[in-house]
């Protein structure tokens, strides 16, 4: 064997080592590390009460249970297998919230993300009746996000709500493109979810018997 | 080691500070210091990954073959930014939503690509555990600075300049200028007080 083969066969094998040994030591650690769990802030239940109103204040709505976080289980899924099946979507599911009682009674909140130009913009897209009743951005941190039309989600409002929405032909040219096709794979990712899970949420939702018992809690 | 071999190791992260004389790893620099606390943050991260990957690939520079070395800092210096990531995003995710994206640009920024090369792949453990930290520091120290001047001058002139991108590179300018200004004064004092006590002798 010549001495640069040996040369390049080491300067592989060390490379491949050294590869190996973080690759592993990173594994273990991502095993041990907490993973994302969904909550209900207050924050997030006044936005859901501005898209979804339920006829109370935003303290009232959360407290008496007029918005829940619905623990996946409950209405059959598997949010983790659903969003790994749809990783060519560059959207992921975070969590659902329904409104068991109020003025929108059985109305679904989805909440979804995807990467914008800067970072994650995250997606409240709420449902009724097969139809987007609302939507909002819970989160973002996007340079041009003040190029998007305030009334960005007006061209969704009444949409179906099991098929996708182009948003960018509706709103044309902004000049944050970005952050509009993050925005627009949220809501399709939410729209697929609803599509799937549309009837068990809502017989989730129906189940959820707060007027008898209303300190029960539902939550992931 | 010997005292002064230390002495010029421990003081690299001012003499050869990695933002105002080095003027490496600026991306990040200008980007993430609009506040004190994301400049912090991003300092100490990154300091973190320089003093780990300074101490790991100094451990490992006899095993690395010199044909394969930089694929194989890229390799170390990636995994710990993987790892800090995996900190930040689990533990601090208000804060992984701020200076996320940054976090995983550490792994090219100039700083710790350049501190392994010239001097970890080089050196024993301790001196480039000794490098890590003092160049750590110093990035630290520069980025804070920077950002507490810009949020300063923010608060007095009012958001829109200061704490973006072109008030970045003017406040850096500035800062620059005068830190390598008191930096010169004082080693020319330090010059002339050594030859005047040489002229005494």
């Amino acid at each position: 064997m010549s001495k640069s083969l040996k040369n390049a066969l080491k300067a592989t094998a060390v490379l491949v080592c050294i590869t190996a040994v973080c690759i592993a030591v990173l594994t273990l650690c991502n095993m041990f590390f907490p993973k994302y769990k969904p909550t209900l802030d207050t924050a997030t239940a006044k936005l859901i009460n501005r898209i979804c109103p339920t006829g109370q204040s935003d303290a009232d709505a959360k407290k008496d249970g007029y918005i829940v976080l619905l623990n996946e289980d409950s209405y059959g899924a598997n949010i983790a297998s659903f969003n790994k099946s749809n990783k060519s979507r560059k959207a992921e599911i975070l969590a659902v919230y329904g409104e068991p009682k109020g003025d929108n009674m059985e109305a679904y909140i989805i909440e979804a993300k995807s990467s914008g130009r800067d970072g994650d913009v995250v997606i409240l897209t709420a449902y009724r009746g097969g139809k987007i009743v609302g939507a909002t951005v819970k989160k973002q941190s996007e340079s041009y996000f003040g190029k998007l039309p305030s009334n960005l989600f007006d061209s969704v409002f009444g949409a179906d709500a099991f098929s996708d929405v182009n948003m960018k032909d509706i709103v044309g040219k902004t000049g944050a493109t970005l952050s509009l096709t993050a925005i627009e794979r949220a809501v399709n990712i939410s729209n697929s979810f609803a599509k799937v899970y549309n009837d068990s949420i809502i017989a989730a939702l129906s189940s959820l018997n707060y007027s008898e018992n209303p300190s029960h809690e539902v939550r992931a | 080691m010997n005292k002064s071999e230390f002495k010029s190791v421990a003081l690299g992260g001012i003499a050869n500070n990695p933002v105002f004389v080095l003027v490496l790893g600026m991306c990040p620099t200008i980007a993430k210091s609009d506040n004190i606390i994301n400049a912090v943050s991003l300092g100490l991260c990154t300091a973190f990954v320089l003093i780990c990957s300074n101490v790991i690939i100094s451990a490992l520079r006899k095993v690395i073959p010199d044909k394969v070395h930089l694929p194989a800092y890229i390799v170390i210096i990636a995994s710990l930014v993987t790892f800090v990531q995996m900190i930040v995003s689990s533990f601090l995710p208000t804060l992984n939503d701020s200076i996320g994206a940054f976090i995983a640009l550490i792994t090219v920024n100039c700083i710790i690509l350049g501190r392994a090369e010239a001097f970890a792949g080089k050196n024993n453990v301790l001196p480039s555990l000794i490098d890590g930290v003092s160049m750590g520091l110093g990035f630290i120290a520069a980025i804070t600075l920077l950002g507490a001047v810009r949020e300063l001058l923010t608060i007095i002139f009012g958001s829109g300049f200061f704490d973006k991108t072109m008030g970045g590179f003017i406040v850096l300018g500035l800062v620059m200028a005068v830190f390598n200004a008191i930096f010169d004064y004082a080693k020319t004092k330090k010059r002339k007080h050594t030859a005047l006590i040489e002229r005494e002798v």
